[in-house]
């Protein structure tokens, strides 16, 4: 087993899913967004505010606690698991089986922030979110909710447009159609020296009457991605 | 380089993606990765006491200042444990020269100040370029994950302040007599300077393996991204399935694909 940080999941039909787990660097600075904005949000109030008097007080404390608890409670449940900064950095909160989260594993965990920010500036969630497995915080752990990247957008297929696509004589498991694709959309731009020599690799396993393994190579991997 | 020795799993990455599997091989290095900070950060330490003994920041700066030759160590044990080449810990050590000497002109004068140091260290320590083609190779790398190497750099050094910080309050909590947390330590700096910086690179010490991973780890995955590793390694592995067992080997493949 290799080192990484995908989550496999079995769900109770048998299928098998599968997220890419963000852990303490992305989001802290996805918290520290989300804080500067309820920060933004409390100064616009208390200047507004200001003109009130002693209800002001009252009414920018009551704002206080309700952005405080409320607001990542309320774009979890309601704003498919991210808030305003989770989305900034296309990272999402769901359940340890990766359905949606509702209100009452939100509320939990949002609730034992108190428990991760001690003692002080939550270097307790910081610690759990660096020794644990599944990158949790203590908030987490009592939900069972994790924090997922949100899946990345389609490729660009525009670069294949010349490439005649080859049917594959063979079968080939998922890693191995995931190799040949990223090798076709030339991803990270390999020099063609460097193509070359990737693609020689796997010259035994060519037809013989292939004389480019690169053209070959690309139009498998063109095949993959649904030209005929 | 043999890269299907590789013991972490080759795929195209984002960068805080990269970040987060820096964390895991931190974690995995832990301990040695902070006794091997200590191999240069105790002697230094102790030549800063040394040095100077009064209320100044200077010794907390020269610390900080060193910090990229302490995380040395750390890379270079991590860069061979990568590829399965176990050097261990008593090895890293006695090939001092291959980690100490790199570079270390450069990487302790104009390379202390960039901002995604972490990122651009195994530059300096494993390819050794020398400086005119260093910018090329750093321009290339950064293209991308330029972001991400800042913060990283400007993450990491708040948690590590945030957790010198914890340690002092949690002190003042267990031991609310003998230490008066209202900065009282702070104006006595003269008589506890020792402790207190002493704690402070400890608190370094503690985060060094999961900053120096994850910068390792961006590293690598630029690399990745621009030679095509992971390509390489899947093809590698399918011929040698095929060379070992080249009957079954399709029959096989058919039954992994289901």
């Amino acid at each position: 087993m290799r080192l990484d940080t995908i989550c496999p999941v079995e769900t109770p039909e048998g299928t098998d899913l599968q997220a890419e787990l963000a852990g303490l660097v992305p989001r802290a600075l996805a918290y520290s967004v989300d804080f500067l904005l309820r920060m933004a949000i409390l100064m616009a109030l208390s200047i507004v505010l200001m003109v009130a008097g002693r209800v002001g007080d009252g009414l920018l404390l009551i704002a206080f606690f309700l952005l405080e608890w409320g607001y990542p409670v309320f774009f979890e449940v309601l704003r498919n698991g991210q808030t305003i900064g989770k989305k900034a950095f296309a990272i999402k909160v769901v359940n340890e089986d990766l359905t949606p989260v509702r209100f009452g594993s939100s509320f939990i965990r949002n609730l034992l922030r108190t428990a991760d920010i001690f003692p002080f500036l939550y270097v307790s969630g910081s610690i759990s979110m660096i020794v644990t497995k599944k990158f949790q915080r203590l908030g987490d752990l009592a939900a069972k909710t994790i924090v997922v990247y949100d899946e990345r957008p389609e490729h660009n297929t525009a670069l294949l447009d010349s490439v005649e696509p080859v049917t594959p004589s063979y079968p080939m498991t998922e890693d191995q159609q995931t190799a040949f694709v990223n090798f076709a959309l030339n991803r990270g731009q390999l020099s063609d020296a460097r193509q070359h020599e990737i693609a020689a690799i796997i010259q035994p396993k060519m037809p013989m009457r292939v004389t480019d393994p690169v053209e070959y190579v690309r139009g498998v991997g063109k095949w993959l991605l649904g030209a005929k | 380089m043999r890269l299907d020795n590789l013991i972490i799993e080759t795929r195209v990455r984002s960068g805080w993606a990269a970040i987060d599997l820096g964390i895991i091989l931190g974690r995995m290095f832990w301990l040695r990765g902070v006794l091997l900070y200590m191999v240069l950060a105790v002697p230094i330490f102790a030549l800063t006491r040394l040095v100077s003994d009064t209320s100044t920041l200077l010794p907390y700066l020269i610390l900080w200042w060193f910090k990229p030759l302490f995380e040395r160590p750390i890379l270079y044990f991590m860069s061979r444990e990568i590829l399965s080449e176990a050097v261990g810990f008593w090895k890293t050590l006695r090939r001092w020269r291959e980690w100490l000497l790199p570079c270390i002109g450069w990487v302790l004068t104009t390379r202390r100040i960039s901002v995604g140091r972490g990122m651009f260290a195994p530059i300096s320590l494993l390819e050794k370029p020398d400086s005119s083609e260093y910018g090329k190779r750093k321009s290339v790398l950064a293209s991308k994950y330029a972001n991400q190497s800042t913060w990283l750099t400007i993450v990491f050094c708040h948690l590590e302040s945030f957790l010198a910080i914890a340690c002092l309050v949690l002190l003042a909590i267990f031991f609310p007599e003998q230490i008066e947390i209202n900065l009282l330590l702070l104006n006595e700096l003269k008589e506890n300077s020792a402790y207190l910086y002493f704690g402070f690179l400890l608190m370094m010490a503690v985060v060094a393996p999961f900053y120096t991973a994850s910068g390792f780890i961006l590293y690598i995955s630029r690399r990745v991204e621009l030679e095509g590793w992971d390509i390489e390694i899947c093809f590698r592995d399918w011929m040698n399935d095929f060379k070992a067992n080249p009957r079954q080997d399709s029959e096989a493949a058919q039954v992994r694909s289901q």
